[in-house]
């Protein structure tokens, strides 16, 4: 009952932040959707890092280094902490740049210009939004599990088929129902005030729950040594994961730089020099996270009660490794908190996911469809707020079906976003690349992830390789290919398009472009 | 620093995340530490060393940058 109550608190303190971040609303579309561009550098690492790590990376890390062992930080949080970075560096301040210049708030509007294309829009959002689905879905699914497994027995009258835990279906309505309200409340600035206040929070309740179970389990030492006697091949790299696959996976995190969640969050940056802080402090904290949630797996391999019985029974529910080493070896006061730590990183991807897809529908369908007629601002936001509601009602209601592991359906929507990268780099450093060469790579792309994720059960299937490699490898090739090819067989773009994003127009600096080049909005 | 000894740094950090030299040993250090962990641990910290060093050389004080020429501190008016 405790930890239900500090849980509650949290969200109501959540419900505050979003609410103070809400009278600072300016009531325009700009405003609600990139926070007028005017976040600084601390806020922007804080809320970059709060919406890149969901329950992926603390109910997924633990669940999936307590079945293969400390390997995932190397298959993850190590290849994040280079390519995430890489991709703020050479995609993120470049996007910034351009969507300053440009007045775009959403991936789509760049594309729409940069390939002369405005079908590529209807393309794209599909793409963008049914990928973000199942990324969403993972942050509902970790939420169920983990606050099942942590109020275990605290309502035995009430919830008697879950073992008196907060059935998943419950949990994941009222997180729903919180990121929702500050979400319309307080726009993408609520969003990246909750997302700092959140960082802080699950950064702390990942290094506290680690201290305090390891000490526990009779400090870290003894720890790693159950551990070492039981399933030793839990403490090396290797076992069970091919030096191919290892490298594979460093093409997961080339995800962040399509995420539309991310997109937007780099545009709230208030001028370049923003993001010095977020290339530094991004590795950094990645490691101070998926640290203790990878130590935590392997020692939940190993760690006993004190009547003999494993904290992790052998058929305990997917996604709850962590919630029960929590739930059992801390007090139901730190439960309580490090319960709120978890739902803190859950939600603070959601809210921002949230925000990103219905940013594309009113931007990019209903603010495209209205071309030449005056949709107002108020008008913009209401559509923008109904349409996340639409997101969250579908969502919700997904969840309720067949649960999937957090981490397979995680590296399945990462790999969809992968496989966009050669389009956006392209894009960005390309002249040659041409409208028809981005079609032939999203319709390709689109195709080989469909086929391949209905080879893997929908996900079901969680070890599932294509040709001995993760199947992103297969994707970002086939994308990669499909666009230089049919590029180089159709006609370059119009020199007026190469000059507005390659010339010296899109020097900010130079004499054009500081009178030349005008939005295109 | 310039764009080409970044290229480099990072195409050695790529090659230095494949720690093959104990792939399937149980290595520990520091008494709880499996190995493996603490050497990817240490690795998100070079790369953010990595970025610090890059970020200063190449975004300049004016807000161009040699990497990304349309990089500026703030967006004309």
């Amino acid at each position: 009952m405790t930890q239900l109550v500090i849980m509650a608190v949290y969200l109501a303190a959540l419900l505050g932040v979003g609410a103070a971040a809400g009278r600072l609303f300016r009531g325009t579309a700009r405003d609600y959707f990139v926070a007028s561009h005017s976040i600084g550098p601390l806020l922007l690492v804080l809320s970059i890092f709060g919406t890149t790590m969901t329950s992926f990376a603390l109910v997924g890390s633990t669940a999936e280094a307590y079945t293969r062992g400390v390997g995932v930080f190397g298959m993850l949080a190590s290849w994040s902490a280079l390519v995430h970075t890489a991709v703020f560096f050479f995609v993120g301040a470049r996007f910034w740049t351009i969507g300053r210049r440009y007045g775009y708030l959403t991936q789509i509007e760049y594309f729409r210009d940069r390939f002369e294309s405005r079908a590529i829009g209807f393309l794209l959002f599909p793409v963008l939004v049914g990928l973000t689905i199942p990324y969403l879905l993972t942050g509902l699914l970790g939420a169920g599990s983990v606050v099942m497994a942590l109020t275990q027995g605290a309502l035995p009258g009430l919830f008697p088929a879950s073992g008196g835990g907060v059935p998943p279906e419950i949990t994941n309505f009222v997180v729903s129902l919180v990121v929702l309200t500050y979400v319309s409340t307080g726009g993408l600035r609520g969003a990246a005030w909750a997302n700092a206040f959140q960082t802080v929070v699950f950064l702390v309740a990942a290094t506290a729950s680690l201290l305090l179970i390891a000490r526990a389990l009779g400090g870290p030492a003894a720890a790693t040594e159950a551990v070492l006697a039981r399933h030793p091949e839990r403490l090396a790299s290797g076992p069970g994961v091919s030096q191919l696959e290892f490298l594979t996976y460093g093409l997961i995190p080339l995800s962040v730089g399509a995420f539309p969640h991310v997109f937007q969050h780099w545009l709230t940056a208030r001028s370049v020099g923003a993001f010095r802080m977020t290339v530094v402090l991004h590795p950094v904290f990645i490691m101070v996270l998926w640290l203790p949630c990878v130590l935590i797996g392997i020692w939940a391999t190993a760690a006993l009660m004190p009547d003999g019985s494993f904290v992790v029974p052998l058929d305990h529910a997917p996604n709850s490794q962590l919630g029960l080493m929590v739930g059992k070896l801390t007090s139901p006061v730190v439960g309580g908190l490090l319960g709120a730590g978890i739902l803190a990183a859950i939600m603070s991807s959601l809210d921002s996911q949230f925000l990103a897809v219905s940013s594309i529908f009113t931007n990019d369908i209903v603010g495209f469809h209205a071309r030449g007629r005056e949709v107002s601002e108020r008008r913009r936001v209401l559509l923008g707020r109904g349409f996340v509601l639409a997101v969250v009602g579908l969502t919700y209601g997904l969840s309720l079906g067949e649960p999937r592991s957090v981490f397979a359906l995680g590296i399945w929507c990462f790999s969809g976003f992968a496989a966009l990268m050669p389009l956006i780099v392209a894009a960005l450093y390309w002249r040659r690349v041409t409208r028809e060469g981005a079609f032939a790579s999203i319709v390709t792309t689109g195709g080989l992830w469909l086929l391949l994720f209905a080879s893997s059960g929908y996900g079901a299937d969680a070890g599932y390789q294509f040709l001995g490699m993760m199947p992103v490898a297969s994707l970002c090739a086939v994308s990669a290919a499909a666009l230089v090819v049919t590029s180089l067989m159709t006609t370059p773009p119009s020199a007026a398009t190469i000059d507005k994003f390659f010339g010296v127009a899109a020097d900010l600096h130079g004499p054009a472009g500081s009178h030349g080049a005008q939005p295109s909005r | 620093m310039g764009r080409r000894s970044i290229y480099l740094v990072l195409a050695l950090l790529v090659i230095l995340h494949q720690d093959f030299w104990w792939w399937e040993q149980p290595l520990v250090v520091l008494g709880f530490l499996p190995a493996s962990l603490a050497y990817h641990a240490v690795y998100c910290l070079v790369a953010a060393a990595a970025s610090w060093v890059a970020a200063r050389r190449l975004w300049r004080e004016d807000g161009t940058s040699s990497v990304n020429p349309t990089v500026t501190r703030e967006p004309p008016q």
